[in-house]
């Protein structure tokens, strides 16, 4: 019973590595909604938990991604996201269509990570817009005027976010090559 | 193996496509769930941290710069212009009708009546669709659903629409989704008040539905008109320009907001006024 209970240096380094992860989305999140929720940056409101999500996905394929994805999410869409239960699906599918696309014909290196996270993003932001536009009788030049630069400005931090998510993915790599 | 794969990833999928499915049901049928009331507790503490330590960085870099006691000034400024401009609605209103005068008064002194519960924000909604706050107090400090919230100065700020026991979500006069009767302080002339997003004016709100002879002006003030959850007068912005409606037999007013959006920090809930 209490072999079974004991923690492997393997399996310690896993569960730190997920704790990084999540950590890093829960930081995503506070950036996004407590910092920059009523503060602009370069006019926007900055998007970084879908760049999270894609980034985690990306690199740890679409099973294990593909996971934290669907976790990260659901918690995204709990907290009072809007149109959360869009951004639930998108956010779970799309990372996992690009990291399927990344095993099969892209390499898993930056550029082919920052496409597929510039398409999760404009997608995303694009089926709220749709539906605030048809339900909120939104203003359809604000696509252009707002929706267009919030991804552009968002996706400055990518390169940040996949070092760091590259970095993350380190820890326990020696037990995983052996 | 591959097979193996692919099917735990269709999983995953049919998993989000599910809970997709159940929190849009929920969410449209229940408003807040168990679990969003859940995580929204869990997560106040969190944005309450990273709230203040945001606050506090602003204030050394602000310190920093040099511009305290510049943003002291101007806030003073702020205010004293806040009541002159108080001030000359009432007279407005006073001169418009004799008998409004005992009204006003009436109200100032049932304006001791008020009951409030102050604040802070802890987290913003960061789409650019939406504009609503949740602030770290809930029923747990006698909040309710439909409360108003309002700056310092008595300016409207927004509506509480959930609430749970250590938080609640604003949804503030910008957001398209409210709508709030109000009348123009110097004519009486009634409209809706809504955010003016949705027509391509961000950060401003529009009065609809005004009678076409209604007179405007440039800085007419406009006040709510009271009702069973919010009280009357109250200030919601000033005119900075009007015009007929897609209709052609309405007129509405662009107004710029009177709380300032952009430094708010801490709200006043009213949990209690005296409805007439």
């Amino acid at each position: 019973m209490l072999d079974k209970l004991y923690i492997t240096p393997k399996q310690w380094l896993h569960i730190l590595r997920w704790t990084l992860y999540a950590l890093l989305f829960l930081l995503a999140m506070m950036l996004q909604t407590v910092v920059f929720g009523n503060r602009t940056l370069l006019g926007v409101h900055p998007q970084f938990v879908p760049l999270v999500i894609c980034c985690v996905c990306l690199r740890e394929g679409p099973e294990r991604g593909g996971l934290f994805a669907l976790l990260t999410a659901l918690f995204w869409c709990l907290s009072g996201a809007d149109m959360g239960s869009v951004s639930l699906l998108l956010l779970t599918a799309l990372p996992i269509g690009g990291s399927l696309l990344c095993c099969a014909v892209l390499e898993n290196r930056f550029l082919p990570s920052l496409l597929i996270t510039a398409v999760t993003l404009l997608v995303e932001q694009s089926a709220i817009f749709i539906l605030k536009y048809f339900f909120d009788a939104l203003a359809g030049s604000l696509y252009l005027t707002e929706l267009l630069p919030c991804v552009f400005v968002s996706l400055l931090a990518q390169p940040l976010i996949y070092l760091l998510v590259k970095r993350i993915e380190k820890v326990g790599e020696p037990y995983e090559s052996t | 193996m591959k097979r193996r794969t692919s099917a735990r990833v269709k999983v995953i999928l049919a998993v989000a496509l599910i809970l997709a499915v159940v929190t849009a049901i929920t969410s449209a049928l229940f408003g807040v769930t168990w679990a969003e009331r859940a995580v929204q507790t869990v997560l106040t503490p969190i944005r309450s941290g990273f709230s203040s330590l945001t606050r506090q960085i602003e204030r050394y870099y602000n310190y920093i710069f040099g511009y305290e006691a510049l943003e002291a000034k101007n806030e003073y400024l702020q205010q004293r212009i806040n009541e002159i401009e108080d001030s000359e609605r009432n007279a407005a209103a006073l001169e418009r009708e004799n008998e409004r005068l005992r009204e006003l008064l009436e109200l100032s002194k049932q304006n001791e009546d008020y009951q409030f519960c102050d604040a802070y924000i802890i987290s913003w909604d960061s789409s650019s669709w939406k504009s609503t706050f949740t602030i770290g107090k809930g029923t747990n400090a006698g909040l309710e659903v439909g409360m108003v919230a309002v700056t310092s100065q008595g300016q409207v700020v927004g509506l509480l629409t959930e609430v749970g026991t250590n938080w609640s979500t604003v949804t503030t006069i910008l957001d398209t989704s409210l709508e709030i009767s109000a009348s123009i302080a110097s004519s009486g002339h009634t409209g809706v008040v809504q955010g003016a997003y949705a027509s391509g004016e961000e950060g401003k709100l529009r009065i609809n539905y005004l009678p076409s002879e209604a007179v405007l002006r440039n800085n007419d003030q406009v006040v709510t008109t009271g009702s069973a959850v919010y009280p009357k007068d109250l200030i919601l912005g000033y005119v900075i320009d009007a015009g007929y409606d897609e209709s052609g037999v309405a007129k509405y007013a662009l107004l710029e907001p009177a709380a300032d959006f952009n430094t708010l920090e801490q709200i006043f809930v009213i949990t209690h006024f005296a409805s007439e």
